[in-house]
């Protein structure tokens, strides 16, 4: 997993989930059977865009600009590929580079960066070796405004689950073990928020968390701990409870997520 | 990534290969029209007539946790696609085969116990991505499950096929165990998204219900004939009256107890199907020639004249089964070597006089012609073996090394044998079994083991066989049937890891561990013939049933003019024929290197 921080954005150690992705029409320079750009605009993890070949872009143009100041990717082989990834965006006139990465493994990807107003497209092109993605998201992402919990908890980098298989024979030898990998789950909490911020920003997350599509990215600390980045899903209700009687800090988040992970 | 390494991540997936139409909707030759338009199969097709099977869509499937192991296998080729992986398996069990050596087993199947493939999923919202051309044009194409859709679209399940591929992430698809079998049917979706699909291996093609030898013809008798006539008139479809059941020349005709053969049907009125038959001999095979009335029906009689007993079984299972059984699931030349090295001088005569299934008659050509057959899931194909010592070395395996705790051991008394009394020379096929309708009879017994010292036990089998009309095979039949169940047949069933799934059903193991021992309690190796496997853990765990071989010791097979001598093949010098050749021993008994000198077979 891998955050890149381009340039300088506001309170980078502060908890970002990525969700209300910006709607619109989606193209890309080519695209192979099965394997249609319109598939990394939806939220399954099972379906990716392939491009036929590289360079390759992939491209959305919303109806009217809207802000955006991030860049997801997930359920992907860029890593194990080798491939390049150019975050961009077009300014009426030509094709801005945002971000740029070369990852190496195959983790979620959170491009963050200064906030864009009113970019007329946004893409990303790849370079080096043709790679699948399944999810592809723009969008301005959903900043808390208070740090997540430090400890207690379990880094995303180590919520890994696995199942064990070991066989010893008969005789008391050990003859092989196997693995069964489950994908990653993990909690993250955020305390000390306010009335304002849970009826705002937070009402239309836990909307779209408990009733919509319900995937999201999560960077719990983007700047100290940029491995840690997911994309995810709740299985229960999310909600912000009240834990004092101080409309300014009395609301808690504790997101207990699953996550995808490639095998 | 291999079952020999640590660490490794078994995944699995279940590949369900479907028949599509290759045609598109309202494009010529197509002429269907309206709506919905269809989904490129047969319950949905607007225009059968022109429907177009040569198209296929293969839907895979794997657990949510291993959709990574299986990533860009997506592939379109023509009218054939193959989708990305679907994460909606939640569970797989097998049943695996259990082989019947030699058939020797009674009341279970010649094919042994046939395996199956039980496959759960968990229904999930579908919205067409892949395998619609038509999706533009629909109403609503976000709506629905995939199963849901998928049971509304094909009403059957002919033609579909099913491959269950078990492997380890990082290995290739085509490096993957594969197993093939039969879809049967599809359960669900339930009220809470669950699916049930069962698959069976393809002998279930050949099983009672659905294949017979000969197939029931309807063929009618235009006029009363007297006992001798030999010009006989009759009513009948083109197939039953010219469709060949068997190996030989003449057809022959069952009209009540009567056989009687003819060697022409000539078509005399075509609308109402009158046929001739000329060249008759009546009264064949020690039947009686009798007067038969008119509107009689009669029915076609199989029969086979001198055929080796597995091409006799190759027949039926390729020309007498329905179309899914096909030839591609039989290795012909696999058959032909092993029965022409090991059964070349068994030859089948007999005569089947009434729709017979063809399971039934398996039974019977395994069991008297000496050798078995089953259903291999790995390879997708109906081996064949004989009755007969290992042609390799066996594989050797014991406790430290190979067994998992848990191992049993059982007995079956029931099936020992002391005695086998076998009839054969069949006379006439419809009188049945009855000693006095067989030329002659075959007896084998062991006194010494019945004595009462001995335990004073007589198991008999008797056998009444259609097929033997030869003495040496009569002798070779009788002498192995009791040389194998002379002895309490032991069934052992144990556990190995992954690393050791190369053992495969009729493989021939040498088992040493602690709780098979000899009379001084020393560890005793004893040799074993695999009959099932059953990964009950896939890619992790595989359980083994066993039975106890009866074949020990060196058996001797003749060579060819200017093999070499028995020391050149001992020290390696080229390609080890000692298993597959023999010499003569010292007076000892024992070969030059001390091992044990051969016998024959």
């Amino acid at each position: 997993m891998s955050v890149f921080i381009e340039g300088t954005i506001p309170t980078p150690n502060n908890p970002r989930i990525i969700w209300d992705k910006i709607a619109g029409e989606v193209a890309a320079s080519s695209e192979d059977a099965l394997y249609e750009a319109i598939l990394a605009d939806q939220p399954q993890t099972y379906t990716a865009w392939r491009p036929e070949a590289v360079p390759a872009t992939w491209s959305i143009t919303p109806v009217s600009p809207v802000p955006v100041d991030s860049c997801a990717i997930g359920c992907h082989n860029l890593g194990s590929s080798g491939a390049t990834v150019f975050v961009e965006y077009f300014d009426g006139a030509d094709w801005i580079e945002a971000a740029t990465a070369t990852p190496t493994d195959d983790s979620a990807i959170l491009f963050l960066f200064a906030e864009v107003a009113a970019a007329d497209a946004w893409r990303i092109r790849i370079t080096g070796a043709i790679a699948e993605i399944g999810v592809i998201m723009f969008a301005s992402a959903m900043v808390f405004p208070k740090g997540a919990q430090f400890a207690p908890g379990l880094p995303i980098t180590e919520a890994e689950q696995y199942e064990y298989n070991v066989n010893k024979t008969d005789g008391g030898d050990w003859a092989g073990r196997s693995l069964i990998s489950n994908g990653l789950q993990f909690s993250v909490t955020i305390n000390n928020l306010s009335e304002t911020f849970a009826a705002g920003d937070w009402a239309e997350f836990r909307r779209h968390a408990n009733e919509g599509d319900a995937t999201f990215f999560i960077a719990p600390k983007p700047l100290a701990y940029p491995k840690e980045v997911a994309y995810a899903w709740s299985n229960e209700t999310i909600r912000a409870s009240r834990n004092t009687p101080n409309k300014a800090i009395t609301r808690s988040v504790d997101l207990n997520c699953q996550g995808y992970r490639e095998l | 990534m291999s079952e020999t390494q640590y660490n490794r991540r078994p995944v699995r997936m279940v590949e369900l290969i479907q028949p599509r139409c290759a045609l598109r909707f309202g494009t010529a030759p197509c002429m269907a029209e309206g709506t919905p338009k269809c989904y490129n199969t047969y319950s949905t097709c607007r225009d059968q007539d022109n429907y177009d099977p040569s198209g296929s869509i293969a839907w895979r499937f794997t657990d949510a946790s291993n959709q990574g192991a299986f990533r860009g296998i997506g592939e379109v080729d023509g009218e054939h696609i193959k989708t990305p992986v679907i994460p909606c398996l939640t569970g797989t069990a097998t049943k695996p085969t259990r082989l019947n050596l030699g058939a020797a087993r009674d009341g279970e199947s010649p094919f042994g116990v046939r395996s199956q493939l039980d496959v759960d999923f968990q229904d999930i919202p579908w919205f067409d991505q892949w395998g619609d051309y038509y999706r533009e044009d629909r109403t609503n194409p976000n709506r629905g499950t995939y199963w849901a859709k998928q049971k509304a679209r094909n009403e059957f399940l002919s033609g579909w096929t099913c491959f269950y591929y078990e492997g380890y992430a990082g290995q290739a698809l085509e490096d993957m165990q594969q197993r093939l079998f039969l879809p049967e049917q599809i359960d669900g979706p339930d009220a809470g998204g669950k699916v049930s699909l069962r698959a069976a291996d393809p002998l279930q093609l050949a099983d009672r219900r659905r294949s017979l030898f000969p197939r029931p013809t309807h063929i009618i008798l235009k006029d009363d004939i007297t006992d001798s006539q030999t010009t006989v008139a009759v009513f009948s479809s083109e197939a039953d009256i010219t469709d060949q059941f068997g190996n030989t020349t003449e057809r022959y005709i069952r009209a009540g107890d009567e056989i009687f053969s003819y060697t022409t049907a000539t078509l005399i009125d075509e609308p109402s199907g009158e046929y001739s038959l000329t060249g008759i001999t009546r009264g064949v095979f020690f039947t009686e020639a009798t007067a038969h009335e008119e509107n009689d029906t009669l029915q076609r009689v199989g029969r086979y004249e001198n055929m080796p007993f597995w091409e006799v079984e190759y027949d039926l299972l390729t020309k007498h089964t329905p179309a899914g059984l096909k030839d591609s699931y039989i290795d012909e030349a696999q058959w032909d070597a092993e029965g022409n090295q090991y059964l070349g001088i068994f030859r089948a005569t007999g005569t089947v006089p009434e729709p017979t299934p063809v399971t039934d008659l398996s039974g019977e050509l395994c069991q008297q012609g000496l050798f078995s057959i089953w259903w291999d899931e790995r390879s997708q194909k109906i081996p064949m073996l004989a009755v007969r010592p290992p042609a390799e070395e066996p594989v050797a395996i014991n406790d430290r090394q190979h067994i998992l705790p848990g191992a049993t051991l059982k007995e079956a008394p029931e099936e020992r044998l002391t005695r086998v009394l076998l009839y054969y020379g069949q006379r006439n096929p419809v009188r049945g079994d009855d000693p006095g309708n067989y030329a002659r009879a075959q007896y084998r017994g062991e006194p010494d083991i019945e004595a009462a010292v001995a335990g004073g036990e007589v198991r008999t089998k008797t056998v009444f066989s259609r097929w033997i009309r030869e003495d040496t095979l009569a002798i070779q039949f009788t002498r192995r049937l009791v040389a194998r169940y002379l002895k309490t047949p032991r069934y052992l069933t144990i556990s190995l890891d992954a690393k050791d799934r190369a053992i495969k059903v009729g493989t021939v193991l040498r088992v040493t561990t602690r709780t098979i021992t000899d009379t001084e309690g020393n560890e005793r190796p004893v040799l074993w013939q695999v009959i099932s496997e059953n990964e009950i853990k896939p890619g992790m765990t595989v359980i083994y049933d066993c039975q106890t071989y009866a074949f020990v010791g060196a058996f001797g097979v003749y060579m060819a003019e200017g093999s070499p001598v028995y020391t050149v093949a001992a020290a390696g010098l080229g390609p080890d024929e000692r298993p597959s050749g023999a010499w003569y021993a010292g007076p000892d008994g024992k070969m030059s290197d001390e091992s044990e000198g051969y016998q024959y077979q």
